[in-house]
């Protein structure tokens, strides 16, 4: 599916789009369960009280939405890219975004673990809307790593973000999507996006991955710790990875994912 | 009347250090850009002369250190151009050029340098405008880290340094405007000093373009710097063949090696360019 010359990309530039990766099918279904699911999902107010809305269940929610995490297209890419199957670590959101998200990466900068966000925006999103912004390179952790300690801080505590003005960091580009594309990006790659100029909220959903770890036992260690801190805020109400719905609508795919995860000893997989 | 701009801000320099360039506007005021232009001018034209019976040399492309243009030789000890090379590479840095260029053709990605010990720089000024329709300095910020550096040597962007046949750009069927980068639309007086391991690229570049170049490298404290730097003499050594003035047969001019004012910096230069090889290796 993809040549070398995209796989070597995306480790170059820290991400990469896969066109028209849902069939236009896929796509009325997914747009659908999204628009049954936001219209009750909670307001969301880290950013501002102006209405955004975002849930991480939607998962456990929607049969439709819950088969994106193995769609095979999205699973192939990151085979390719990374020479390995990736795993679902959990990190599923879903939004209705009115904010201005600033720059920032997830986890802290300059790490050397890697993950991978996949990201569906529903409408086309480019500079005047809201499209997700990068900085090309940025997850390469010296680049990283300087740009944090020289132009960042720490909002609250413990998010990283940076203190440039956002229109002007050099070399940042607006990722131009289309509905059906989905971005893949490696999440220590510093991002960001900006309100529509139509006033119209961003609608996206996200889930994350890790590479299989193999035999590695530190990265299988981080693997473990990324699940369960991810995880940490949601799993009173929801406290395995995948519930039963997800096991009752289960795919070879899916089955092959948690027996892996159960095999490197992810925690609450499933019941 | 354009405010004299020395030292570069703490702000400026974590820009270089992150970024691999920083950009200052308006350093050189209208009648120093004339000067510049004045001596690049009569420069240029003595060099069209003489590249017209000389077909395969590429562009015009000369040493500033003669005695035919004195006011560019002096901006190397222009506190603008030394002292905020300095504040990037140390107090014992060295100046190993000062070229003058008119390059129509585009120049494809590339770092001047891959090497990861030895640092180097250079103040870049262009005498006319630039925009990214023409002629614009462009740079990949942040592609002098060594990962970055790697992986797009790895894709084959710069397909002359690549140990393997690839050819990002040709094999992606795009344009080297279509990799994400920062141009530095310019104006004449303002000047880009970008890291030598930075990689840059300038397209949509037209007749006459006009630019002087002022590099740097650092001392070296440890010996893979210095097996770094013998490698760059050696490299500077190939690249005196591609000065186009045959009359031009000494890079570094024994006018400007004689040092008639006797200035310290000048002196302690000379002194590294002597030990390390570069007069050794670009005046013969």
């Amino acid at each position: 599916m993809l040549s070398e010359l995209e796989i070597g990309q995306f480790h170059a530039f820290g991400f990469m789009v896969i066109r028209n990766c849902l069939s236009v099918d896929e796509f009325e279904q997914v747009e659908k369960a999204y628009t049954r699911l936001i219209a009750t999902a909670p307001l969301y107010t880290r950013f501002s009280e102006i209405g955004t809305h975002k849930t991480e269940t939607f998962i456990y929610e929607d049969e439709i939405l819950a088969n994106l995490i193995e769609h095979p297209k999205v699973m192939e890419a990151m085979r390719e890219i990374w020479g390995t199957e990736c795993l679902y670590i959990g990190g599923s959101s879903m939004w209705e975004n009115r904010d201005f998200t600033p720059w920032h990466c997830d986890g802290n900068p300059a790490q050397d673990t890697v993950s991978l966000k996949m990201a569906l925006y529903l409408d086309e999103q480019d500079k005047d809307r809201g499209s997700l912004n990068v900085i090309p390179g940025s997850h390469h952790p010296g680049f990283s790593a300087s740009l944090f300690q020289t132009c960042g801080y720490w909002e609250n505590g413990n998010r990283p973000r940076l203190r440039l003005d956002p229109d002007k960091i050099p070399g940042a580009i607006s990722v131009h999507t289309k509905p059906r594309d989905i971005i893949l990006w490696n999440n220590h790659l510093w991002h960001s996006a900006f309100k529509r100029k139509d006033g119209l909220p961003r609608r996206t959903l996200f889930n994350t991955y890790m590479p299989d770890p193999g035999n590695d036992l530190l990265k299988t260690l981080e693997l473990r710790n990324t699940v369960q801190q991810g995880r940490q805020h949601i799993c009173q109400d929801w406290p395995y990875l995948y519930n039963e719905q997800m096991i009752r609508n289960t795919s070879s795919a899916r089955n092959k994912m948690i027996e892996r995860l159960k095999e490197l000893g992810v925690e609450n997989v499933r019941k | 009347m354009t405010k004299k701009i020395i030292s570069l801000t703490k702000e400026q320099i974590q820009h270089y250090e992150t970024f691999g360039f920083v950009v200052r506007r308006q350093v050189f005021d209208l009648k120093e850009i004339e000067k510049l232009n004045d001596e690049f001018e009569k420069h240029l034209v003595e060099m069209k002369k003489e590249l017209e019976q000389k077909k395969d040399r590429p562009f015009p492309n000369w040493s500033n250190l003669t005695p035919n243009t004195p006011y560019i030789a002096g901006l190397l000890e222009d506190p603008r151009i030394c002292v905020p090379t300095e504040q990037l590479l140390g107090d014992d840095v060295f100046p190993v050029y000062s070229n003058s260029n008119s390059m129509s053709k585009e120049t494809s990605w590339h770092p001047d340098m891959i090497h990861r010990h030895i640092r180097g720089l250079k103040n870049l000024v262009y005498l006319q405008p630039t925009t990214a329709d023409r002629g614009a300095l462009r740079v990949i910020p942040g592609s002098h880290k060594t990962s970055f550096s790697s992986k797009l040597m790895n894709i084959g962007l710069c397909p002359s340094r690549t140990e393997s046949d690839r050819n990002f750009l040709e094999e992606a069927n795009i344009t080297g405007e279509d990799i994400p980068s920062f141009a530095f639309n310019s104006e004449p007086g303002d000047i880009v000093t970008i890291d030598q391991n930075v990689w840059h690229a300038a397209f949509n570049c037209y007749e006459d373009r006009r630019l002087c170049s002022f590099g740097f490298y650092s001392n070296p404290k440890t010996t893979q710097e210095e097996m770094e730097l013998k490698a760059l003499v050696k490299r500077s050594g190939a690249h005196k063949k591609e000065l186009t003035m045959s009359s031009q047969s000494q890079y570094y001019h024994s006018w400007w090696l004689k040092n008639p004012k006797n200035s310290p910096r000048r002196s302690r230069w000379i002194n590294s360019l002597d030990i390390w090889g570069f007069i050794e290796a670009m005046n013969n």
